[in-house]
């Protein structure tokens, strides 16, 4: 019986139907193929920024050595495609212009690790290039995870000398010391102190930070795809000073870190002075870059079979008839 | 504002003997206290959970409402009892974050407790599927022996130098265990997402209707939006027709830019949407805080 229903079936009606292992395979190839592509050839696709990725990097790109900033991690492995990618071109980012910053979590407790993470694999290729490593105590604080982050960051954003008052953590010698006295904290007593909060995660807390240090401290959104809609809501409305929306947003801000902005605003142009200058003579295009060939092909095969599927539809419809 | 202001004078230098006997002290108090909770009878059970939230919301409602004293030094007395509830309510934000900080911890230790309990059961009493519940126990252990162990090895001096020279065993352990093995695992998960998703929208993206028409137009441009080749492509054809037709510069014809008509579609569309969205998820928000505040929520009330 289902051998004559398949055998009565139009082209029409096949393409409507294609089985569901069939597509599985088909995206798992146009995947896979591209990571392997681009891990040996290299491919660099175009990119152009958008203005929320603009603001971002002018912002950062202008912190000093004596600025220090917060890195709010709350992504977990589920989202390190997207997050990852935006966390390592930050990092790379402070490492390079020895901007300080104060680690933690507000979202979940697998976060401090994985950040831990990609400082050791970045300072791996730093040594590796005999370049100087970000050190714990003396280039960035570790403050773990906020469990209850909406208490703690109204407390931050209203008294962080109390917030985190009695609040230790580990020097270079592994010595329990206050928080205020490491060299990212030495001018920081209250929350307009930082020159910026970066947040990195997969879900929407801006909420949560925005009426509560939004007005205080820049606020600036590494956010997946998914959640990105309802993050450039807060940009739009001037609540969010810079946005990096997922993996385009990753290559946006490393294609920023190889072009720069010129005085006109234009990515890569040489009117000067320069918005925010870029980093010549790096190794800019990293992790974004890595996945953007395979961004570009699964979009188009998506696209495909959303069309496949509706000119199926059309040819039944018209053979019906 | 001077802490002497305050209701509660506890400020110690750390190390002190004073400050470990209060800890002490606490630790006794509050284990005391969770054991006398046990003991409670029950019709009196639910006149302390009533209690206990609405004092814990009423804080916050205060600090809301309450009106703040502006520009007060560090010194200043307080002037009447407006001004001294004001002062010892902004006094007692750190002490209430960090009773919620070390509420919400143990949380989290509940939340241990709880599934260690079912999966022993599971274990010990051999039911269906006793095999994961071993696997889980045993990788939850993995994980925290090694963890810890591998935090401690990285925190003396120069640790984390010695360590990228040569890792020992534990830090091997713990990066097989979490890069290895917990990182690829979680990747798999959210992966077959797309998988999922991939099928989903060749089988029910279909033209039906006018509504169903727009959707899928305005899900293609934002989807071809996101492929930076495809808008340098198609803004440069724009480009090369403004300048054939002799359009100026931010004339009719750049409103056919891939870039221009995501954002019209963003700008207009999309944001008023979601803040309809959102101001009405606030308000459902703000009903069901107070339902759950006044402790006349279904589930707490009952």
């Amino acid at each position: 019986m289902p051998e004559e229903l398949e055998k009565k079936k139009s082209f029409g009606e096949k393409l409507q139907s294609v089985n569901r292992s069939i597509l599985y395979l088909i995206l798992f190839v146009v995947v896979s193929v591209p990571l392997v592509v681009t891990k040996f050839l290299n491919v660099q696709l175009r990119c152009k920024p958008e203005q929320y990725t603009k603001d971002t990097y002018v912002l950062l790109r202008n912190l000093g050595p004596n600025d220090t900033i917060i890195i709010d991690s709350g992504f977990t492995n589920s989202s390190r495609g997207e997050n990852g990618g935006q966390l390592e071109a930050l990092l790379r980012m402070c490492m390079r212009q020895k901007v300080k910053f104060v680690l933690f979590s507000s979202v979940d407790p697998q976060s401090p690790q994985i950040a831990r993470d990609f400082i050791r694999k970045l300072n791996k290729e730093r040594r590796a290039k005999g370049q100087d490593i970000c050190r714990r105590w003396d280039d960035y604080v570790e403050m773990g995870f906020f469990s209850d982050s909406p208490t703690m960051l109204q407390t931050m954003g209203e008294d962080l000398s109390r917030a985190w008052a009695n609040r230790k953590v580990k020097d270079q010698q592994g010595v329990s010391r206050d928080v205020f006295s490491s060299p990212p904290m030495k001018n920081v007593k209250k929350i307009e102190d930082f020159k910026a909060y970066v947040t990195i995660a997969a879900s929407g807390i801006m909420p949560t930070i925005v009426p509560r240090v939004g007005a205080k401290v820049p606020v600036i959104s590494m956010i997946t795809g998914v959640m990105f809609p309802e993050q450039y809501n807060y940009y739009k409305s001037g609540q969010l000073k810079g946005l990096v929306n997922g993996l385009s947003g990753c290559v946006e801000l490393e294609t920023l870190m190889e072009k720069g902005i010129d005085a006109k605003g234009e990515v890569g142009g040489k009117q000067l002075p320069m918005q925010a200058e870029p980093f010549p003579g790096e190794q800019n295009f990293k992790r974004g870059m890595a996945y953007y060939l395979a961004l570009h092909v699964a979009l188009g095969v998506l696209i495909l079979a959303v069309v496949i599927g509706n000119i199926g539809m059309f040819m039944t419809k018209r053979s019906s008839r | 504002m001077n802490e002497q202001q305050g209701f509660f004078h506890f400020s110690f230098p750390n190390g002190s003997p004073y400050l470990l006997a209060w800890i002490i002290i606490g630790l006794i108090l509050s284990c005391g206290f969770v054991a006398g909770l046990f003991f409670v009878p029950k019709h009196l059970r639910r006149p302390i959970v009533v209690t206990g939230t609405f004092v814990a919301g009423f804080y916050f409602v205060l600090k809301w409402l309450w009106p703040t004293a502006q520009n007060y030094s560090e010194t200043e007395v307080p002037r009447g009892f407006v001004e001294r509830v004001s002062f010892n309510i902004e006094y007692l934000l750190p002490f209430v974050s960090n009773f919620t900080q070390v509420l919400a911890a143990l949380l989290l230790g509940l939340g241990i407790s709880s599934l260690l309990r079912i999966h022993f059961t599971q274990l010990f009493k051999k039911h269906r599927d006793w095999f994961f519940s071993l696997t889980l126990i045993l990788s939850m252990i993995a994980m925290v022996i090694f963890g810890i162990w591998d935090w401690s090895t990285r925190m003396g001096p120069g640790a984390d130098d010695k360590i990228a020279e040569a890792p020992g065993f534990v830090n091997f352990a713990k990066d097989l265990l979490f890069d290895g093995l917990l990182i690829n695992l979680d990747a798999v998960m959210f992966s077959i997402i797309a998988f999922f998703i991939f099928s989903a929208a060749y089988r029910a993206f279909r033209i039906r209707s006018m509504e169903s028409t727009i959707l899928l137009t305005v899900a293609l441009i934002v989807m071809l939006s996101l492929m930076g080749a495809i808008v340098g492509l198609w803004d440069d054809q724009v480009n090369n027709l403004a300048k054939s037709t002799g359009s100026d510069p931010g004339g009719i014809v750049d409103n056919l830019r891939l870039t221009t008509i995501k954002a019209w579609i963003q700008d207009t569309l999309q944001i008023p949407s979601i803040r309809a969205m959102d101001l009405g998820l606030a308000v459902g928000g703000l009903a069901m805080s107070l339902r759950l505040w006044l402790s006349i929520e279904k589930g707490v009330s009952n």
